[in-house]
């Protein structure tokens, strides 16, 4: 039977080695830390903001629909700079629809406030479709104990989508106020 | 002081500006298509009428099914003895059954049919008592719907 492995090597050199390769690699892909390690927080907003679009060289404003956002944001507890985080959007004015935005970014914390400028993928699913970057930042002001004041504000750029007229890109420029509750 | 009353005129027009946004925009006007209601869309920041009430039917079908005669002259035309002028004017348009295009596409055969077999005289010139043998003749052939209805749209021309 023909061998297989490294020539001149130990059949159990080979086998140590490709098992301290698999568990290397492993542990770089996924850095998974303990639970206790990583914080969260919840929060709920409601926001409106300008929309610009329209196609055809002109541009359009038009007031954004009131939405609603429940979302959650974690962080470690070594790298509390850090976040990522994501938020079920719902508008509510004039339509019924549902999307998301995932999102990652910092926090610096400026005292009182906690700034959190972040970027993330925003989309609309159901009962059409936008999907497009969303750049922002979440300004959060501490009331008490775990309770906290938090403002959305944000810039999306909805790229493709079944709600988008032909040959056109959608801005908007949101603002969302709200609670957060960390956990 | 100047400079203060400067500042209040520009927050004041910044104030001014977006509750102006917040409180709507022009009417009719979009960015979505999804800003526009019912069977509109967002054109160029305009919700304009979409027309998908598909394929208008062409006028030689449209206008021939209008006239409804193949009950007429195929059914009630056959079972009377005695013709009278009313049968293919008056019975037909009214009739039962509102024509589709469908009969509209057998009218314009059975009209063709009748007017080659009547001696290219047209419809309206067309006398059940001068003409009733011819009439009967031609009831009776469209009776047998098939051969006639084909040879009434060959002869039905361009």
């Amino acid at each position: 039977m023909e061998r297989r492995g490294p020539p001149n090597a130990p059949r159990s050199t080979w086998i140590w080695a490709t098992a301290l390769t698999l568990a290397t690699t492993a542990s770089v892909i996924a850095p998974t830390p303990a639970l206790a390690d990583r914080r969260f927080a919840v929060d709920v907003r409601a926001g409106s903001g300008v929309s610009v679009g329209g196609g055809d060289g002109q541009a359009t404003l038009h007031r954004t629909p009131v939405y609603v956002e429940a979302g959650a944001t974690s962080w470690l507890d070594d790298e509390q700079n850090v976040l990522v985080g994501g938020s079920v959007r719902v508008e509510v004015e004039d339509r019924a629809s549902i999307g998301g935005v995932l999102r990652a970014g910092l926090r610096a914390d400026l005292g009182p406030l906690e700034i959190r400028p972040f970027a993330g993928l925003a989309a609309i699913l159901m009962p059409y479709t936008l999907i497009g970057p969303e750049v922002g930042a979440f300004i959060v002001v501490e009331l008490a104990g775990p309770l906290s004041l938090i403002v959305h504000l944000a810039i999306d750029a909805w790229l493709f989508g079944s709600d988008l007229p032909p040959s056109t890109v959608l801005f908007m420029g949101n603002g969302g106020l709200g609670v957060e509750i960390a956990l | 002081m100047s400079r203060s009353r400067s500042d209040l005129v520009t927050w004041a027009a910044i104030a001014v500006s977006i509750v102006a946004l917040l409180s709507g925009c022009e009417p009719g006007t979009c960015v979505r298509e999804s800003d526009c209601p019912g069977q509109t869309a967002c054109r160029a920041g305009r919700c304009v009428v979409v027309d998908d009430a598909g394929p208008v039917p062409d006028g030689a079908t449209a206008d021939v099914g209008d006239v409804g005669m193949p009950d007429a002259w195929s059914v009630d035309a056959p079972t009377d003895d005695a013709p009278s002028a009313d049968a293919p004017g008056v019975d037909a348009p009214s009739a039962d059954d509102a024509p589709t295009d469908d009969a509209g596409a057998q009218d314009a055969s059975l009209d063709a049919s009748v007017e080659d077999a009547s001696g290219g005289a047209s419809l309206d010139g067309f006398s059940p008592d001068a003409n009733a043998d011819a009439w009967l003749d031609d009831a009776g052939v469209s009776a047998d719907t098939g051969s006639t209805l084909d040879a009434g749209v060959v002869d039905a021309g361009p």
